[in-house]
Formats: structure tokens, C-alpha cells, sequence
């Protein structure tokens, strides 16, 4: 726990949508909560076209943390700015929550923000406006009562832990307090999603944990639907469920992080863990990099190299990483060519033995 | 009680004369600038292209307007504007005439130091407003205002500064002021105590009004 404040069960029936929110959760999983369909987005500048999404797809389940990884200027803020229409996709089909959100206007469109919350890497806080005041912003927008905004925006200080700090000023707030504020702003209006750009770019590695473990448990108690964009690996390392990779534009890999993480091949997958570079390592000795699943018996592994095989390999790098819940690593062996071992063939017992396993 | 033990009698009670003619003057051009140059200025940061109420054609009028309210010299743009000021004022002369042209010589000055303070609010505010589902009307009142209102009392303190040097020139048309006394007296009738008196008021004036407008600004601040 990174805070100690306990959420009343009671909190988030105070808000209209407790109903829904309850259906929600029981319907469960397999809901798609954001679905992304062929949206392209096409900037024109003078003549020229540019092509900031290029046909991505990818739905977000109900309850889901997901993930968009990619560098600065790949597409991916664009892409979640698209979500609550602060940008208008060319073409494409956007559904939040079932609704196809590409079509509204005015009023419908305000109120899909209402409920969509959104966090940002530059905090976005009001200096002129205390914490609470800050909080209050998104009720006082929707038109609901002093009284009832005054209850709410305690709660929500409670549920982010910051309770010493209501009347401060942003000012006098540290980087990951501002961002606690920033959260607790966007789950003003109870929303059914929370995007988040960038959220942890702007703060120090053990900041970064807390606010990620702080959107984890967020994301638990309240069944919240997290859409985040980050070019931090870590992020996705740490509280992602699935993840997407975006590169000018377009998304050139998709799915669990767990399942990309045992995929030695896949761009997440080498990411997440700490690579051996092939020129550091005789060219002579080929390397094989093998996934480890938490149960992965090691002992019989190098038992089947040395008996079956004849096979001396040397461990030249690797990691174990806890990925979501569990615990996942890679193993880079350089496979000693000697003549009198049969080298060749520990090689294709390699691959089929542990599916993903890559030879260079 | 004298201040300026320099001065005869009768002096120094037209100076005090002069100083309130100055203060109710620039008091009544600053109230009817600000009134009228913040919606403008207002207008001419969201109109423009980009802006939340993008509009060009209101934002290009606007500019030209400003533009020309800015390129005149006051003592032109005072005497050119006679019959408007006596459409509004009901007389072209006195102190109470003078405010009119004073006014509309603060107003795009005021108008243009607005835009500038609500263009340098940071643009992820109104984003952020947005994406809470706010309308432009909360835009403009819960971020851009709020967070310009430092910027807003510096503009003010400007503007106020800018109408006590124009008043000077009120005198031409009959408005009287510590101008209009420096230059009657302290110039044409080579009266220097008059003038270094008048000076020194001028001075201390300024120095004043400088003085509170940055103290409430940096109060307001809370960066």
C-alpha cells in the first residue's frame, strides 16, 4: 500500500453512476471498455499531409490497464487525445463503454469528457487554486452543490493521500504530490476510464513507483479502465496488462505483456529485460535466449545440456523481472561449439523445448 | 500645513486643486479601459487563430481597431475625437470631457496587455479544462482569468501609469490636471517652483501607484 487511508466501501455510492458501475463489474470481464477501430488521423501542413495514425486498432478491456509504448513524436499522444475527442480522428470508429464517441456534439460531447478522467505529464493544476479547489474543478464544471462537492473532494483527498495538504497551494507541492492531485481530479466525476499522458515522465524513478502503484490500486478497488501512454518501459513493466506498440503511427506489436515478456523475439520482450549485444560474445558461440516461466525447472535444463548433449554453455546474461504479478525472466547461454558435443542438436531441442526461444 | 513651503498660499492650493483633477480623471479612464479593454482583450485572445473561440474575422477587426487606437499620438487623437466626446460627455471640455479621450486611448492599450497576459497562460490548462468537459465560458473564467491575474494587475498598474502621462495633456481641451499646471505656470509663466512641485506629486504619484499595483500582484501570485 502506498497510502494508509482506508476507502470507505460507501465512497463511490454517493455518485449517480454506483448503478452502472456495479453492472459493470459484473458483467465482467471480456467487455470491451474503449475500442479503437481503423483510426486513422491526417494533419494537413500547407500542402503537405502528415500521417500521425495510420489505421490502429485495439480495445481496452473493462477493468484493463493498457498500455501505449512509444517514442516521443510516434503518434501515441495523439492517439489518446482521440479518446476524448481533444483531437478528431480523420476516420475510424471510437466506442467508450459501447458508445461509438467519434459522432458527438455539444452537450454529448461534454459529458463523454465529464466521464472519461484524464492525467497529465505537466500536472495541469490551476496555481491560483488550492488542492481541494483543484479537485473541485470537474464538480463545479457539472454544475453539482457546494455541499456535495465539499463531501467529495474530502473523499477524494482520502483516496489519494493527501489530507494534510487540502488548502495548499501547488506551489508548495512536490512533483508526485501535484500528480496525486491531478488523480484525484480526474476521479472527481466517478469516470468509467482514466487516461493518462504521459502521468510519471515528469517525476524521479521512486516517485514514479508510488504514483504507478497508487493507479494499480486504484485500478483494483474501483474497476477502473486505464488507457496510458508512456515511453517509460518500466510503466509498462510494472502495471500494465497489455501493452501496444506504437511507431510513426502505427502499432507494430500488441498483447499481454506476461505473454510478450516469454517472447525473447518480440520488441517487449527483448525490452524488458537486460540484453547480451551479439559482438561482445565470439562469433563462433552461438547464443540462445530462452524464455523462463515462474515454474521453468533451470537444473534440468543445463542437466539435458550436459547429458544429452554433451553441451558446456556459458550464461552470459539474463534477468528475472516481476512482471504484473508475476515473475518472469530470460536466460542468454553461449553454447560451446566444440566438436566432440552435439551442439547442433541441443539447438533444436532449445527451440522446441521452450517455444520463443531465439538462436543468434 | 504646508508640503511645499516654497510655494505661496494660493499655489499650493491649486496644486492640490491639479492633483485631484489628475486622480479623478485617471481613476474614471482606468474604471472605463478596464471594463471595456478586458472583454476585448478577452476576444482577441480566443478569436485568433487557434484559439478556443477561433474566429479571424472578429480577431482581425479587433486587431485593426486596436492598432489604430495605438498608432495616435494622444494629443491627436484627443482633438479627433471632439464630437464623439461630446456625444458622450455632453461637452468637449472641462476634466469631465477629458476622461473620454483618456479612456479610449487606455482601452486598446489595456485590451492588447489582456491578450498578452491570457496568451501566456499555460496552454495545457485550457486542455485540461476541456477534458473535464468544461465549455469555453469555463475556460475563460476558471483558468484563464484566474491564472492571468497577476499579469491583469500589472496591466492595470501600466495602464494607470500611461493615463497620468497622458492627462498631462488633458489641459488642451480644459481638463486641467498637475499637467496642464506645470505647463501653464511652471513653463509659460517660468514659475520653476511650480514645476519642480508638480514634478515631485508626478513622481511620487507613480512611484505609488507602481508601489500597490506590484504588491497586490505578487499577493495574487502563487507560484
Amino acid at each position: 500500500m502506498v497510502f494508509g487511508v482506508a476507502l470507505a466501501d460507501s465512497t463511490f455510492c454517493e455518485v449517480p453512476s454506483h448503478v452502472d458501475r456495479g453492472r459493470r463489474a459484473q458483467e465482467g470481464l471480456g467487455k470491451h471498455m474503449i475500442e479503437i477501430d481503423h483510426v486513422r488521423k491526417v494533419y494537413r501542413q500547407g500542402r503537405q499531409e502528415i500521417v500521425a495514425l495510420d489505421d490502429i486498432s485495439l480495445s481496452v478491456g473493462a477493468g484493463e490497464i493498457y498500455g501505449v509504448i512509444g517514442e516521443s513524436g510516434a503518434g501515441k499522444s495523439t492517439l489518446i487525445r482521440c479518446v476524448n475527442r481533444l483531437e478528431e480522428p480523420t476516420s475510424g470508429a471510437i466506442r467508450v463503454d459501447g458508445e461509438d464517441i467519434t459522432g458527438l456534439r455539444g452537450r454529448q460531447l461534454r459529458q463523454l469528457r465529464h466521464e472519461t478522467g484524464m492525467i497529465f505529464q505537466g500536472f495541469n493544476l490551476l496555481s491560483s487554486r488550492t488542492v481541494a479547489q483543484n479537485i473541485a474543478l470537474p464538480l463545479e464544471v457539472s454544475g453539482v452543490s457546494r455541499r456535495e462537492r465539499t463531501q467529495r473532494v474530502a473523499e477524494l483527498i482520502s483516496l489519494v493521500g493527501l489530507d494534510a495538504r487540502a488548502n495548499a497551494y501547488p506551489a508548495r507541492l512536490s512533483g508526485g504530490q501535484k500528480q496525486r492531485v491531478g488523480i484525484a481530479r480526474a476521479l472527481a466525476a466517478s469516470p468509467k476510464v482514466l487516461l493518462s499522458d504521459e502521468a510519471t515522465s515528469a517525476l524521479d524513478p521512486q516517485t514514479t513507483a508510488t504514483i504507478l502503484a497508487l493507479l494499480r490500486d486504484l485500478n483494483r478497488r474501483l474497476n477502473l479502465t486505464i488507457l496510458l501512454i508512456t515511453h517509460e518501459m518500466d510503466v509498462v513493466r510494472s502495471i500494465c496488462d497489455r501493452v501496444a506498440v506504437i511507431e510513426s503511427g502505427r502499432i507494430v506489436e500488441q498483447g499481454s505483456v506476461a505473454e510478450l515478456a516469454l517472447q525473447p523475439a518480440s520488441r517487449i520482450g527483448s525490452a524488458l529485460f537486460p540484453q547480451v549485444a551479439r559482438e561482445t560474445i565470439p562469433a563462433n558461440l552461438p547464443l540462445v535466449t530462452i524464455p523462463l516461466a515462474e515454474d521453468a525447472d533451470v537444473t534440468a535444463l543445463f542437466a539435458t545440456l550436459r547429458e544429452t548433449y554433451a553441451v558446456s554453455a556459458q550464461l552470459v546474461g539474463g534477468g528475472i523481472e516481476p512482471i504484473g504479478d508475476r515473475r518472469l525472466g530470460q536466460l542468454t547461454l553461449a553454447i560451446d561449439p566444440s566438436p566432440t558435443s552435439r551442439h547442433a542438436e541441443a539447438l533444436v531441442w532449445l527451440e522446441r523445448a521452450y517455444p520463443g526461444a531465439v538462436i543468434r | 500645513m504646508s508640503i511645499f513651503p516654497f510655494l505661496t498660499d494660493r499655489m499650493e492650493s491649486l496644486l492640490w486643486e491639479s492633483t485631484q483633477e489628475t486622480l479623478y480623471m485617471v481613476f474614471w479612464a482606468t474604471v472605463f479601459s478596464v471594463v471595456i479593454g478586458l472583454p476585448i482583450g478577452i476576444l482577441l485572445a480566443t478569436t485568433q487563430k487557434g484559439g478556443i473561440l477561433s474566429f479571424p474575422p472578429v480577431y482581425w477587426v479587433l486587431d485593426l481597431a486596436v492598432n489604430i487606437g495605438r498608432s495616435l499620438p494622444f494629443i491627436i487623437l484627443m482633438v479627433a475625437i471632439i464630437p464623439f466626446t461630446r456625444a458622450v460627455a455632453g461637452s468637449s471640455i472641462g476634466t469631465r470631457a477629458a476622461i473620454v479621450p483618456l479612456a479610449v486611448a487606455a482601452i486598446p492599450f489595456f485590451a492588447r496587455l489582456t491578450e498578452i497576459s491570457l496568451l501566456e497562460v499555460d496552454r495545457g490548462l485550457i486542455e485540461m479544462i476541456q477534458a473535464t468537459g468544461g465549455t469555453s465560458w469555463h475556460v475563460i473564467t476558471k483558468a484563464l482569468l484566474p491564472e492571468a491575474i497577476p499579469g491583469l494587475i500589472r496591466g492595470v498598474t501600466v495602464t494607470i501609469i500611461s493615463l497620468i502621462g497622458y492627462s498631462a495633456m488633458a489641459g488642451v481641451i480644459g481638463g486641467g490636471g498637475l499637467g496642464d499646471l506645470a505647463y501653464r505656470y511652471g513653463y509659460q509663466r517660468f514659475e520653476g517652483d511650480v514645476m519642480i512641485a508638480t514634478i515631485i506629486v508626478l513622481v511620487v504619484l507613480v512611484q505609488v501607484v507602481q508601489w500597490v499595483g506590484n504588491g497586490v500582484a505578487s499577493l495574487l501570485q502563487r507560484r
